[in-house]
């Protein structure tokens, strides 16, 4: 709401007090902002005027969405801000705890009052989530004893063949030349970047690529010809 | 930004539609749209926030009575009635220009003589119907609702209240129902079931419930006194030695009260000395 609008809309209100009060508000100015939300929100508080509230919603919009905005991303709600900046309002609609003092960062307490809604939210969402599972998991058919037995087998199975790989590659790689054994090492290991290879290994750096991939050759064929004889079994 | 173009379609307008709400632009943003649009909201929470309120006065009522103050747990206690009526007030006025004014009449009202058993019910029950009006048979309207047949000598209509609850409960995947609306109303049918002499079902009930709820000392009290009822010393002797483990565990004036009020009584149904009664007494 522009300057020029906010103040047409007070003296649509007809209320001269508010409109003196009010005079100068400019509504792109959060010291501005935070002054005549002062004011609208303590005269609701007085007088239970639902009007007020509304001509603060209507002055505060833009800014309170923008709060929002922040909030969702901050949060990481998939939520609509507009909803959230509504929500926060309702909020002081049905809060009936009077007197209260007044309110003299309205933005700042708006933007803690819609975090804490947001991750409210989020709580409650990962709640609903965890029930839902729950609920599906109580749907399934109860477990198969041998069905587990065949699963628990086959994890075995795994752990044995990649005990089996871990003991050949480590054989492997131990055979192999040197500068292989210290290209492979500093790539697949210490992750260094071509650049970083390139001077640590004194090579060209148009040759690092070649060098690394004829070694990683070298390691496999290694591999494959032991497997190939069965001399990886334990 | 603008919304992408949708490919033409079947459902191209909804994606459209979609689209564009996504984008924010497809929203009437006029101050009007707005403004309703808020307005709706606070009628809607102001709505829950007076049935709340109305709630609320409904325990405060019930709670004057000396019976129940003596032998019912609050989750929440309500706070004074005084209190309850300033805020009911400032709700129904903030609600006018929002909704239709909501009637609160008579749970605005003041108190009537606490010594009137009657006159504290029958106001009870006029609450009651005002959250009737203002949330329809909700599980928190049927809990009291159950409340106030118990507490009129009637539990035979407050039992089919309640199991109808528990059984929504059982059906109720989302878990909309209220954790302690819940918990209450096994505390009630338990005890529902205890003052109609059903000490079977009510033992039965009650130690079901108390499987779920170990700590709710009022589900102990009427398994207690359904085990003494139905003459059954050995269940009786457990579910004491259930309550007194409680007790020993964190001392709470409820049983200390019914331990002097009520022990003596229901033990010796059973046939305890009250040799054997101090006994178990001192272990607490």
């Amino acid at each position: 709401m522009e300057s020029g609008a906010f103040q047409d809309r007070l003296v649509q209100q007809g209320d001269e007090t508010l409109s003196a009060e009010l005079q100068g508000v400019d509504p792109t100015n959060d010291l501005d902002l935070d002054r005549a939300a002062c004011v609208l929100l303590q005269r609701f508080r007085e007088h239970n005027e639902v009007e007020s509230l509304a001509l603060l919603y209507e002055l505060c919009h833009p800014r309170l969405e923008q709060l929002a905005r922040q909030v969702v991303s901050k949060v990481g709600l998939a939520a609509d801000p507009e909803d959230l900046a509504a929500g926060f309002m309702t909020k002081l609609f049905t809060d009936v705890r009077r007197p209260q003092a007044p309110v003299r960062k309205f933005l700042g307490f708006a933007y803690t009052s819609m975090k804490n809604d947001a991750l409210n939210q989020v709580r409650q969402l990962s709640r609903s989530r965890k029930r839902m599972v729950h609920f599906q998991q109580a749907l399934q058919t109860p477990p198969d004893p041998a069905r587990a037995v065949d699963e628990r087998e086959r994890t075995d199975a795994c752990l044995r063949v990649g005990l089996v790989m871990i003991s050949v590659v480590s054989r492997c790689f131990h055979s192999l030349k040197e500068r292989d054994r210290q290209v492979l090492l500093a790539r697949e290991v210490q992750h260094m970047s071509y650049d970083d290879l390139a001077s640590t290994l004194s090579l060209p750096h148009n040759q690092v690529g070649t060098v690394l991939r004829r070694a990683r050759q070298r390691l496999a064929r290694a591999v494959a010809s032991i497997l190939a004889t069965g001399g990886g079994a334990s | 930004m603008s919304a992408p173009e949708p490919h033409a379609g079947p459902d191209s307008e909804l994606l459209a539609g979609a689209l564009a709400y996504l984008s924010g632009e497809g929203r009437d943003r006029t101050p009007e749209r707005l403004l309703s649009g808020l307005y709706e909201r606070f009628a809607s929470a102001g709505q829950q926030k007076l049935a709340e309120l109305v709630y609320e006065m409904c325990k405060a009522r019930l709670n004057v009575l000396p019976d129940f103050t003596a032998r019912t747990h609050h989750e929440a206690p309500p706070r004074r009635p005084g209190e309850i009526n300033r805020d009911m007030k400032v709700m129904a006025e903030s609600m006018r220009g929002v909704s239709e004014t909501v009637s609160l009449s008579p749970a605005d009202r003041p108190l009537p003589d606490h010594s009137d058993e009657d006159l504290v019910l029958d106001d009870v029950e006029r609450c009651v119907a005002v959250l009737a009006t203002l949330e329809g048979e909700s599980p928190r309207q049927q809990l009291v609702l159950g409340s106030l047949h118990c507490q009129r000598g009637e539990p035979e209509r407050a039992e089919p209240l309640l199991r109808k609850l528990l059984a929504q409960a059982d059906s109720d995947v989302d878990d909309d129902i209220d954790e302690t609306v819940l918990r209450c109303a096994h505390v009630n049918l338990a005890f529902a079931l205890h003052r109609q002499e059903l000490s079977a079902e009510a033992l039965a009930c009650a130690e079901s419930a108390l499987e779920l709820y170990p700590d709710r000392e009022t589900l102990h009290f009427t398994a207690i006194g359904s085990a003494s009822d139905l003459g059954d010393r050995p269940r009786f002797e457990q579910a004491l030695s259930r309550l007194m483990a409680l007790q020993r565990a964190a001392p709470r004036a409820l049983i200390s009260t019914w331990i002097a009020h009520d022990l003596t009584r229901v033990a010796r149904r059973v046939g305890l000395t009250d040799a054997d009664i101090a006994r178990l007494v001192a272990d607490a």
